[in-house]
């Protein structure tokens, strides 16, 4: 169980790894949400029609994977309480991805730990795709637990 | 440059007319099914996530997002997959065409009249209340946030920004996510 005294400045949060990422997964993803969009599931199409390298990575799946590395790490304590990302490069089949984040400060309010993260996606190469920024709040030991539902104003200064 | 690209005259006057929208909002939209366990069960196998993580009945944070399906009786969008630029997603979009000028980016919110034919997607913002879970029922009120003009590496782009609150059938609300869509 994580608090805010166990935090950190530039702390590394544990890495969420998932792939390679075949034409299976990517089909998968599509099908539970029902995206028709051809470029994540057709070759001939991604790479003949739009010229694009392969098949691309959901972006819609990635920044799932950015939410699972963040709840993953808060656990049942805390709250993954606002997430920003852009896509700035795509991914493609093939790829293994890397979420990772990193604390880059901390703040109290009302009574909670507010974490600053920087969040991210790289690929086998290095390569990244999707940065981003998270605050996450958690609870002192032995401090009240983090609210359920959350209110966005306990993060106003 | 493209040659196929719109003149920046043209342009300025496009996003001085979608200026105009910001704030238009929609009614209430309620997904098709409550929170089905079948549907997150997909979705936890399809993130690859940890299904410990929701023995309490709660779903993953970003479900409710894709809550929002077609409708059972509402028209397939695979009738147009024949068609030789069949993309699978202007046909969701629009429901009827392939040129990228009128895009519906929400039901209910006034369509975006850009002559750009590309659609990316640009990231979010999200803000987070507390899981869905199974059983409820979500809607989604939706309005867009703001417009704006840019020169990208490959010609100008007219970024949508559309914010869609996400709240259960007895108002409680769920998340918040600022969608950025990039026309170019």
């Amino acid at each position: 169980m994580i608090a805010f005294e166990d935090i950190r400045p530039n702390q590394p949060i544990p890495d969420l790894v998932r792939g390679p990422l075949g034409p299976p997964h990517l089909m998968r993803w599509s099908s539970a949400i029902e995206n028709w969009h051809r470029i994540h599931y057709d070759r001939d199409y991604a790479t003949g029609h739009d010229g694009l390298p392969d098949i691309v990575i959901n972006g819609s799946w990635k920044q799932h994977l950015l939410m699972q590395l963040l709840g993953r790490w808060t656990g049942d304590t805390g709250w993954l309480a606002q997430l920003r990302l852009q896509f700035r490069k795509m991914n493609v089949a093939g790829e293994t991805l890397t979420a990772w984040g990193r604390v880059t400060g901390t703040d109290t309010r009302g009574g909670y730990g507010l974490v600053h993260l920087e969040v991210g996606i790289r690929n086998e190469n290095g390569v990244e795709s999707t940065p981003g920024t998270a605050e996450v709040v958690l609870p002192f030991r032995g401090g009240p637990a983090v609210p359920c539902p959350f209110t966005q104003d306990l993060l106003a200064p | 440059m493209n040659a196929a690209l719109p003149p920046p005259e043209l342009l300025a006057r496009v996003i001085g007319e979608l200026q105009a929208l910001i704030g238009a909002r929609n009614d209430p939209v309620f997904a098709e099914d409550a929170v089905e366990a079948s549907e997150v069960r997909r979705f936890i196998h399809a993130t690859m996530d940890d299904p410990a993580r929701y023995a309490d009945g709660t779903v993953p944070l970003g479900f409710p997002v894709h809550m929002f399906r077609r409708g059972l009786t509402e028209p397939d969008p695979l009738d147009a997959v024949a068609d030789k630029d069949f993309d699978g997603r202007s046909q969701v979009l629009t429901g009827r065409d392939f040129e990228g000028v009128a895009r519906v980016l929400r039901p209910g919110l006034p369509a975006v009249e850009v002559p750009l034919t590309r659609l990316l997607n640009g990231g979010y913002e999200y803000l987070f209340y507390r899981r869905a879970r199974i059983g409820e029922r979500v809607y989604r009120i939706s309005s867009y946030h703001d417009f704006a003009l840019r020169q990208g590496s490959t010609g100008p782009n007219i970024l949508v920004r559309v914010d869609d609150a996400y709240f259960t059938a007895d108002d409680a609300p769920l998340l918040n996510a600022i969608a950025t869509v990039i026309l170019r």
